[in-house]
C-alpha cells in the first residue's frame, strides 16, 4: 500500500480508547477475583505456594517462543487461590501482550505512512494534509507541516 | 529513598549558568499516570498509551504480588508491601522485562525522522527541491547502511577533550519511562551499538525491531587508601582531578582487543580563567594494563602520550607517597539522548541500576 493511501481503519485506530478502557476494567476484576479466592484459601505445605505459581508462570525469554514452564493451567496446583492467581495472571499477560501488539501496530503504521523525504512530503500538499497532520500529532511532532497545523506533545 | 540519576550536559557556549555543575531533584510537573484516568483519555498518543500500559502492568503486578504474599504468609505480610522476590516473579510472568524499550527506540526514530524532514524542508525551498542530489539518508539509517557495506565505523580520536556544563538531577525509578517519553520529541536515543533502522515511507509492514535503549557503562576509579582523590572531588579545590578507566556494554567476544577509555576529569576554579575539562584517550585493554603496570602510554599521538604522562604522574602522587590504584568500580545502565553525527550540543543521559563495588574484593576485577 502506498503511503498516501489511507488505511481502512487508521483514523479509528488513532482515536479509539476502548482497548485501554478494557485494560482498566480488567484490573478491577482481577483484584476482586483474587480477593474472593484469597478469603477461601487454606494454604498448606502440601500445596504449591503462590510464589511457586508465579515463578512457574515466567514468560519465555524470546517472545512467541514456547514456554518451558509448566502450563498455566497446571501451575495452579490444588489451592483455589493459586489456581485463580494462575488464571488471572494469564489474562493479565494476554491483555498486556495485546496492548503492546497494538501499540507496535500503530507506531509501525505511522512509520510506513511518513514520507521518506521532504520531497515526498511536498507531493502530499494537496492530497491529505489533515490526515498527515493528525499522524504527526500522534507522534508528538511540534511543527507546522505545509500549512497543516500540528500541535506538539507526547504523553509525559 | 531509591533514586536514579539524570545528567544534562551542554556545551558551555550554549548555557549561561554561572556554575558548571549543579544538582537538583527531578519531579514531573504533573502527577504520574493513573490507569483509571489515563486509560480513559479520549485520544491517547503512543506515549500516553505506553505510560498507560506501564502503569497498568505495575498496578496489577503489585496486586498479584501483594495477594500472593498474603496467601503464603497471611500473618506476617498481610499489611506489608509485597516482598521484592514476589514482585520480580509476578513481573516476569506478565511482561518481558524491557519489553517497552524497542518501542521507545521506534518512537525515537520517528521523531528524529520528522526533525530531519523539517531540516530538509528548511534547507530545500520549493525550487531547490528539484535538485538532482538526493536528500541524505536519515542519520539513524546511515550507521546501518555503513554496516551493510562492511565499512567499519570511524575510529575514535586518540585524545579527546570535552568542555561541557552539566546539571545533574535525581529521579525516582517510577519516573524513568515518563522522563524518557518527555525527552524523545526533543532528542533521539543514542545507542552505543548499531541497530536495525526503520524504513520510513515503505509500504511493506516492517517487523517490530528489538533492541534496548540503554547500554552498560562500567568504570574503574583510581585512588589511594586515604581516598585523597575522592575527598578532593568533594571539596573541589582548583586542580582536583579524578582518573578512571571506562568501557561500554557487555564483555567483548574473542577477537580484537577491547577498546577502553582512560579518562581524567580536571576541575578548574573560575578565578583562574581556565575551564574544567574532561579528557580521554582510547586505548586497547593490553595497552591500558601495561600503562597501569608503569609503562608509558602506547599511543601514536604526541598529545595522547603527554596526557598519559600527566595521568601517570597523578597516579604516582597519592597521599603519603602511595601510588593510586584501581579502588572503586561502578556500573550502571545509561540511556543517552543526543543529536546524531557527533554534533551533540546538548546531551541528556539517564543512569539506572547504579551499582558500586570495591575493586579487587570478591572477584571484582578485570575489564569485563
Amino acid at each position: 500500500m502506498h503511503w498516501q493511501q489511507r488505511p481502512p481503519n487508521a483514523q479509528q485506530h488513532l482515536t479509539a480508547s476502548h482497548r485501554s478502557q478494557g485494560l482498566c476494567a480488567q484490573h478491577g476484576a482481577l483484584e476482586a477475583h483474587l480477593r474472593r479466592a484469597l478469603r477461601t484459601a487454606s494454604p498448606s505445605v502440601a500445596q504449591p505456594s503462590a510464589l511457586q505459581c508465579l515463578t512457574a508462570l515466567k514468560l519465555p525469554a524470546t517472545p512467541g517462543a514456547p514456554s518451558t514452564a509448566p502450563s498455566r493451567h497446571k501451575a495452579g496446583g490444588g489451592s483455589p487461590f493459586v489456581a485463580a492467581l494462575a488464571e488471572e495472571v494469564a489474562r493479565l499477560t494476554a491483555a498486556a501482550a495485546e496492548e503492546l501488539r497494538r501499540l507496535w501496530e500503530g507506531v509501525l503504521r505511522v512509520v510506513a505512512l511518513l514520507p521518506a523525504t521532504w520531497r515526498d512530503l511536498q507531493k502530499l500538499r494537496d492530497v491529505d494534509l489533515p490526515y498527515f497532520s493528525a499522524l504527526c500529532d500522534q507522534v508528538g511532532a511540534g511543527s507546522r507541516v505545509a500549512g497543516g497545523s500540528v500541535a506538539g506533545g507526547v504523553g509525559g | 529513598m531509591e533514586v536514579l540519576r539524570v545528567e544534562w550536559e551542554a556545551r558551555d557556549a550554549l548555557l549561561d549558568a554561572p556554575t558548571s555543575t549543579s544538582s537538583a531533584f527531578f519531579e514531573p510537573s504533573t502527577p504520574l499516570p493513573d490507569p483509571s484516568t489515563l486509560l480513559f483519555s479520549p485520544q491517547p498518543s503512543p506515549g500516553e498509551r505506553i505510560l498507560g500500559l506501564d502503569a497498568f502492568v505495575r498496578a496489577n503486578v503489585a496486586t498479584c504480588a501483594r495477594l500472593a504474599a498474603a496467601h503464603d504468609h497471611p500473618a506476617a505480610l498481610a499489611a506489608a508491601p509485597p516482598p521484592e522476590h514476589y514482585m520480580r516473579s509476578a513481573g516476569g510472568a506478565v511482561l518481558q522485562p524491557h519489553a517497552l524499550e524497542p518501542l521507545l527506540l521506534a518512537l525515537s526514530d520517528t521523531y528524529q525522522h520528522i526533525r530531519e524532514l523539517q531540516a530538509q524542508r528548511d534547507s530545500h525551498s520549493a525550487p531547490a527541491s528539484d535538485s538532482p542530489n538526493p536528500p541524505p539518508a536519515p542519520s539513524h539509517a546511515r550507521a546501518e547502511q555503513q554496516r551493510e557495506r562492511g565499512e567499519a565505523p570511524p575510529p575514535p580520536p586518540l585524545l579527546a577533550r570535552f568542555r561541557r556544563k552539566s546539571t545533574k538531577f535525581w529521579f525516582r525509578p517510577a519516573h524513568a519511562l515518563r522522563l524518557k517519553l518527555a525527552l524523545l520529541p526533543h532528542l533521539p536515543v543514542h545507542t552505543f551499538r548499531g541497530r536495525a533502522a526503520l524504513s520510513f515511507g515503505c509500504a511493506t509492514a516492517a517487523p517490530a525491531p528489538g533492541g534496548r535503549d540503554s547500554a552498560l557503562v562500567s568504570s574503574v576509579y583510581f585512588d589511594d587508601s586515604a581516598l585523597s582523590a575522592f575527598q578532593a572531588r568533594l571539596g573541589r579545590p582548583d586542580g582536583a582531578a579524578i582518573v578512571r578507566a571506562r568501557w561500554y556494554d557487555a564483555p567483548a567476544p574473542p577477537g580484537p582487543p577491547r577498546l577502553l577509555f582512560l579518562e581524567r576529569k580536571l576541575h578548574r576554579e573560575p578565578w583562574t580563567g581556565e575551564a574544567s575539562e574532561k579528557a580521554r584517550v582510547a586505548v586497547t585493554q593490553p595497552a591500558l594494563e601495561a600503562f597501569l603496570d608503569g609503562a608509558p602510554l602506547a599511543a601514536d599521538d604526541a598529545d595522547a602520550r603527554r596526557f598519559g604522562a600527566e595521568v601517570a604522574a597523578w597516579l604516582a602522587a597519592g597521599a603519603g607517597g602511595e601510588r593510586r590504584s584501581a579502588l572503586l568500580r561502578t556500573r550502571y545502565r545509561r540511556t543517552a539522548f543526543q543529536a546524531p553525527e557527533g554534533g551533540a550540543a546538548v546531551r541528556v543521559s539517564l543512569d539506572v541500576e547504579l551499582c558500586a563495588a570495591r575493586e579487587g574484593v570478591e572477584g571484582v576485577k578485570g575489564w569485563g
